[in-house]
């Protein structure tokens, strides 16, 4: 049996299976992996880094990056 | 001098006579003047920032005026171009400060000079690849800059101080990993909202308050929602450690 652990996803607290990824977060959110910034207990997520499996308490922040000035 | 103009700043404890004279000897460049730009310049302009050099090499569109709030319809018939009509706006509401309008495209073969003798540089442009230049210009000649950004009804922006705070490279990675995305959704109080926020951490910066927003903004106006995120150096950056500035001197190691 896969047990869960607690990260926190964006602000909120979030359970999450066991072996979960970075790159499985993203999708979740349903964002695309080349337009998202990720954030890993406040350091940059490189993008070669997306599989790395999550760790309770982990503080994930997936955000769409914003390029235009209105 | 007569300040009555900025009697009202005035009063604000966080600038005061002080503050206002501070902020009339500060020179800015404004690179964009697009949705955030045109409220950055507006409000930077009205506050009595003494010189300012407003870039955009773009022209006035009909679509521009849902949100690009120093722009008229006449403006848009012409093809005016954005930065000369909004130097000339503001010179209607403040005559006492130097204005400087460059229709031209922001390079690495120019933005050094575009910058130089600034004490702020303002991010109001509308790609990545000018906003990494703008990084690594300032970070390679110790100027901070406010970065800013929206799409939709959301926005971000964070306030880079080189050798104090991250860099643009340290949130978001080495440039070219973001694509473009053209012509984007966006409803006006995004980049009313960010530029606001943006001119304050200015302010702040030119009167000399070290109270700085150390995180990077992200909001969404739409479901109302904001936060503040907690962000740090990158103890490899390329750029603000290694000081490598692939986009200002291509070839150089």
């Amino acid at each position: 049996m896969v047990s869960s652990i607690e990260i926190k996803l964006n602000g909120e607290k979030k359970m999450v299976k066991e072996g979960k990824t970075v790159e499985d977060m993203i999708q979740s959110l349903s964002l695309n992996p080349q337009r998202v910034m990720v954030m890993l207990n406040s350091e940059l997520l490189l993008r070669t880094k997306y599989s790395y499996s999550l760790k309770e308490e982990d503080e994930l922040e997936i955000l769409p990056f914003f390029a235009a000035g209105g | 001098m007569n300040l009555e103009r900025y009697s009202r700043q005035i009063l604000f404890s966080g600038i005061g006579e002080k503050g206002q004279k501070r902020l009339l000897e500060s020179s800015i460049t404004l690179i964009g003047c697009g949705g955030l730009g045109c409220v950055i310049a507006n409000n930077l302009a009205r506050g009595g920032v003494g010189r300012i050099k407003i870039v955009d090499k773009d022209m006035v569109e009909l679509s521009d005026l849902q949100r690009q709030i120093l722009f008229n319809e006449e403006d848009a018939k012409n093809k005016s171009p954005k930065a000369r009509v909004a130097v000339e706006k503001l010179r209607g509401i403040n005559s006492s400060i130097q204005l400087e309008a460059k229709v031209c495209e922001v390079e690495p073969r120019n933005i050094e000079n575009l910058i130089e003798g600034s004490h702020l540089v303002l991010d109001a442009t509308d790609n990545m690849k000018t906003r990494f230049l703008i990084n690594e210009a300032c970070v390679k000649n110790k100027i901070p800059w406010i970065y800013g950004g929206v799409f939709g009804s959301m926005g971000m922006s964070m306030t880079v101080v080189p050798e104090k705070t991250p860099c643009l490279t340290c949130v978001f990675g080495e440039f070219p990993s973001f694509p473009e995305l053209g012509t984007i959704p966006l409803i006006n109080a995004a980049p009313i909202i960010i530029a606001s926020w943006q001119t304050t951490e200015a302010l702040k910066i030119l009167v000399g308050d070290e109270n700085l927003n150390p995180d990077l903004i992200y909001l969404d106006l739409w479901p109302g929602s904001f936060r503040r995120i907690k962000i740090k150096r990158r103890k490899d950056c390329p750029t603000c450690i290694e000081r490598k500035f692939g986009l200002l001197e291509p070839g150089k190691k």
